[in-house]
């Protein structure tokens, strides 16, 4: 995918506030478009599954229509295939992860989705998820972002 | 007594690297036992190095073959009346010699916990491996004297039947089976498909437990099959066998007591009285057990004789009714495939074979039960139409020809019989088939063969091998092309197949893809060279099987282990393409726009590479290694979109439903689509971009997702919500709308019902 200086990285993981408020920004309306399948071969945003306790960073931007000057993107975020009960959070990557959740799930569930409108950050990867126990795939489908 | 030895170098070296090694390997060199309980595949080659033998250090050469055929049915008969069935012991079983003697014989079996039973006969010892810790083996000589404390082994069969014994077999003008093993060509094999019968007391012998059975069933045919394979070319299967867990088992005769008996009421039982038992209720449909293949039936009893008898030349024949001709024990009763093996004795003497425990299991060891091995070899030998070494002889032509001076193979008889003789022990000891363990002497009175080349018990090894290439199949015949590419498919066919006749292939070094047991099959070669084996079984379940080597060029087409996936990207972004594919290295890739197998427009050279494409574009590369050959990947679509130019502002509006399919429209099919108009109700305005919404799956009758994208393009292989059987759910989500202010929903899964409900829109 993109390449990115040292310089940015380091900026990006030092820069960013605890607690950040921005805004307002505007909503560009895409056409619906599957940006992340952990289904899929290994790759930035497609495998492995998720285990436990474990964070991923996805690249949302750049794709999908979604420019690099995006500051959030509206989701659906779809989970299957879980082996236990457990919850994602997502928020803008290179922070330390925010007491939040966005959808909880059973192993009994085929599969299950939720939607969410979220931040991004400046990383190459600019978007975290975070799976709480077992095993799931995740699909992100991308439905407009803002700026 | 018996001197053991603790070896240490084979305790805990190479653990982990032997065992990793073994995988599924073809060919394995270990210094550890351990590597014996990894799970390599059937005829694969294990070369176990510092086995303590006596004072040296020897080297067993070993392949793992199988005992119990596909399939195989292991019955436990309760005492009720019911049964249940047990899986084969997860065994490994081995066979070989030290270090390549062809006179020398090796039988291992090990369990994936580390139990392991074994035996090892050589000209002048015999030993025992066994392990019941799973860390250690311990490998015992057994002394000389061991042999007459066990009490010998004796076969009836010189004095009982006249039908099908010994009187027809010896000096016949010129034996013609001697020059028949030629039919079977060099590399093939013959299988015999056994069915076992045992009886309460050898259950009470093992400790009342039928895995302890099971596994004695498997050693014991297992270290016969050993015998068999090296002097007969003949491998023993096990298709059968049942387990007596009550006294009220089916096997009333007890050898050496007295019963009933063709309307006497007190006759004393020999052994032929329990064959005729066992003829009887396996000639009848209604007490029959088993009716798949089964070459010969024998029971394996636990009774208190140590005796045996069968039948000879019956094996994979019919069974006939014994009239008065058969000798009055048989008269009204039935012959046949069968044999009678009393082993009572043998667990109650000096030498209790079961004398290793781990996990619970007691191994049923012939290792240290001999007699429990020569009898059942013994009296399958007589099956396959082996008489008694002191009662084969040749003519004077084939005397000649054979270059055998003396009238029989041995003299070792102690009374009666067709050959009175005096008793003695030859120089080269007996066999398998003689009575020589009788005569006084110690180990080794008799050597655990049937036939060494270049002696005259080769002649009687020649002679069973004639018979039972009279009733096996003929040789099946592989017809396969001399080489194939590795990772390649290929075929390979029975030369002339027969309807009559069931096959099976089996393949080391590559994979059968598909059926295993029809005539032609289909297979990839993974490694250099490939052996196919076919085997033909006929309706008695006896078998001949062909192989044939195949060359495998290894140098095949390297294989695709990985490739980027499609996607949709933001106009401007460079993306990396990338693709790993293993073979013959080093490989080069060459990328290609347009769509796999175009070739018209090259793209860069190497891997990965970058690409920006300014519109939707697919791409596909060609992998090639050293010899030449190469791969091509699928295409790779990158689909570029334009952000729009214009943005948009969020509007609220109060909640409000823009459609109910329970009240408007009636439920959505799977697989169907349905367009709603979003503009114009609710407030939302024409113009409009996009909704805020909460979509709602009602009652789903199973599982799927329902998609709703713009009505202006097609389905984008996205998903809003997934649903499941029973659960009505909702879900937030910003539904884009095509330029009319419609967007499409998709359903996929069961036909159900939908509401959306808007909260805002975007304009």
């Amino acid at each position: 995918m993109r390449r990115l200086a040292l310089s940015t990285i380091l900026a990006a993981a030092f820069a960013i506030p605890a607690l950040a408020q921005s805004g307002p920004y505007q909503y560009f309306p895409l056409s619906p478009c599957r940006a992340v399948d952990t289904r899929g071969a290994t790759s930035t945003n497609g495998g492995p599954i998720f285990g436990t306790n474990s964070t991923r960073n996805f690249q949302i931007r750049g794709l999908c229509g979604v420019p690099s000057t995006a500051k959030a993107v509206s989701l659906n975020v779809t989970v299957t295939q879980a082996t236990a009960s457990s919850w994602l959070a997502v928020w803008p990557s290179g922070q330390t992860r925010p007491v939040v959740s966005m959808i909880n799930f059973e192993p009994s569930d085929p599969a299950l989705a939720n939607g969410i409108i979220v931040g991004l950050s400046t990383n190459a990867q600019d978007l975290s998820v975070y799976n709480n126990f077992g095993n799931v795939h995740v699909i992100v489908d991308v439905t407009g972002y803002f700026q | 007594m018996s001197k053991t030895v603790r070896s240490a170098a084979l305790a805990l070296t190479l653990l982990s690297s032997t065992v990793a090694l073994a995988g599924m390997q073809a060919r394995v060199e270990a210094n550890d036992f351990r590597a014996l309980r990894a799970p390599v595949r059937t005829g694969a080659k294990v070369r176990l190095h510092n086995v303590p033998l006596g004072a040296s250090q020897r080297t067993l050469e070993l392949e793992r073959f199988d005992v119990w055929a596909p399939g195989a049915e292991i019955v436990v008969q309760n005492g009720d009346g019911s049964t249940s069935r047990i899986q084969p012991p997860a065994m490994n079983y081995f066979r070989g010699t030290v270090g390549g003697d062809p006179a020398t014989m090796v039988f291992v079996a090990a369990r994936a916990d580390g139990a392991v039973d074994g035996m090892v006969f050589t000209e002048d010892a015999r030993y025992t491996m066994r392990s019941t810790s799973g860390e250690e083996i311990i490998v015992d000589e057994a002394g000389p004297q061991d042999i007459s404390a066990d009490g010998g082994f004796t076969c009836e069969l010189d004095g009982a039947p006249a039908v099908k014994n010994m009187s027809g077999l010896p000096k016949v003008a010129s034996d013609a089976k001697l020059a028949a093993e030629g039919t079977l060509s060099g590399t093939g094999t013959w299988t015999l498909n056994l069915a076992i019968e045992t009886d309460y007391e050898l259950y009470t012998d093992l400790g009342s437990s039928s895995d302890n059975v099971a596994a004695f069933i498997g050693n014991l045919v297992g270290a016969a099959s050993v015998i068999y394979q090296r002097d007969l070319r003949t491998e023993l299967l096990v298709s059968y066998s049942r387990i007596q867990t009550s006294a009220a088992d089916p096997w009333n005769v007890v050898p050496g007591g007295t019963g009933a008996w063709n309307g006497n009421p007190s006759v004393t039982y020999s052994t032929s009285h329990a064959l005729a038992e066992v003829g009887d209720l396996w000639a009848n449909a209604g007490t029959r057990p088993f009716n798949g293949a089964r070459s010969s039936v024998i029971l394996v009893s636990g009774k208190q004789q140590t005796a045996g008898v069968a039948w000879v030349g019956t094996t994979c024949g019919s069974d006939f009714a014994c009239g008065a001709g058969c000798g009055e024990v048989f008269n009204g009763h039935t012959g046949g495939r069968y044999a009678y093996v009393g082993l009572g004795n043998q667990f109650t003497t000096s030498v209790p074979a079961p004398n290793n425990t781990v996990n619970g299991i007691q191994y049923g060891i012939p290792s240290s039960n001999y007699w429990a091995l020569l009898g059942f070899a013994h009296e399958l030998g007589h099956n396959v139409d082996g008489p008694h070494t002191h009662c084969f002889a040749l003519s004077s032509a084939d005397k000649t020809t054979y270059n055998v001076t003396r009238d029989w193979i041995d003299v070792c008889v102690t009374a009666g019989g067709c050959n009175a003789g005096a008793t003695a022990v030859p120089a080269e000891r007996g066999t398998i088939m003689s009575y020589c363990h009788l005569a006084s002497g110690t180990w080794p009175t008799s050597r655990f063969l049937f036939g060494k080349s270049g002696e005259t018990s080769e002649l009687m090894a020649n002679h069973i091998k004639g018979y039972i290439n009279s009733v096996t199949p003929a040789s099946p015949g592989i017809t396969a092309p001399a080489s194939v590419d590795v990772n390649t498919s290929a075929n390979a066919s029975i030369t002339s197949p027969s309807g009559s006749l069931t096959y099976q292939w089996s393949i080391t070094n590559g994979t059968i893809n598909g059926s295993s047991t029809s005539t032609t099959v289909n297979f990839t070669a993974t490694a250099n060279p490939v052996t196919l084996r076919a085997r033909a079984t006929n309706s008695s379940g006896c078998s001949a099987s062909d192989s044939v080597n195949v060359s495998v060029n290894t140098c095949g087409p390297p294989v695709f282990s990985s490739y980027t996936a499609g996607m949709t990207i933001t106009l401007g972004t460079t993306i990396e393409l990338n693709a790993v594919a293993t073979g013959n290295g080093p490989i080069t890739y060459q990328w290609y726009v347009g769509t796999t197998g175009n070739t018209s427009t090259p793209a860069a050279v190497g891997n990965p590479i970058n690409a920006t494409p300014s519109s939707t574009t697919y791409y596909w590369v060609r992998a090639t290694n050293s010899c030449g050959l190469w791969a091509d990947s699928p295409t790779i679509g990158i689909g570029v979109v334009t952000p729009p130019t214009t943005s948009t502002s969020l509007y609220i509006v109060t909640p409000c439903r823009v459609v109910d399919t329970r009240t408007d429209g009636g439920t959505l099919a799977s697989a169907a689509t349905r367009n709603i108009s979003f503009t114009g109700t609710c407030g939302i305005p024409s113009g409009a971009k996009a909704v805020v919404a909460n979509v709602t799956a009602v009652a789903p009758s199973a599982a799927g997702f329902l998609s709703i994208y713009p009505t202006d393009g097609i389905w984008p292989g996205n998903s809003t919500i997934s649903y499941r059987a029973g659960k009505t759910r909702a879900n937030n989500a910003i539904i884009v709308l095509a330029s009319d202010g419609r967007a499409t929903v998709l359903n996929n899964g069961a036909a159900q019902h939908f509401i959306i409900d808007v909260t805002g829109y975007f304009q």
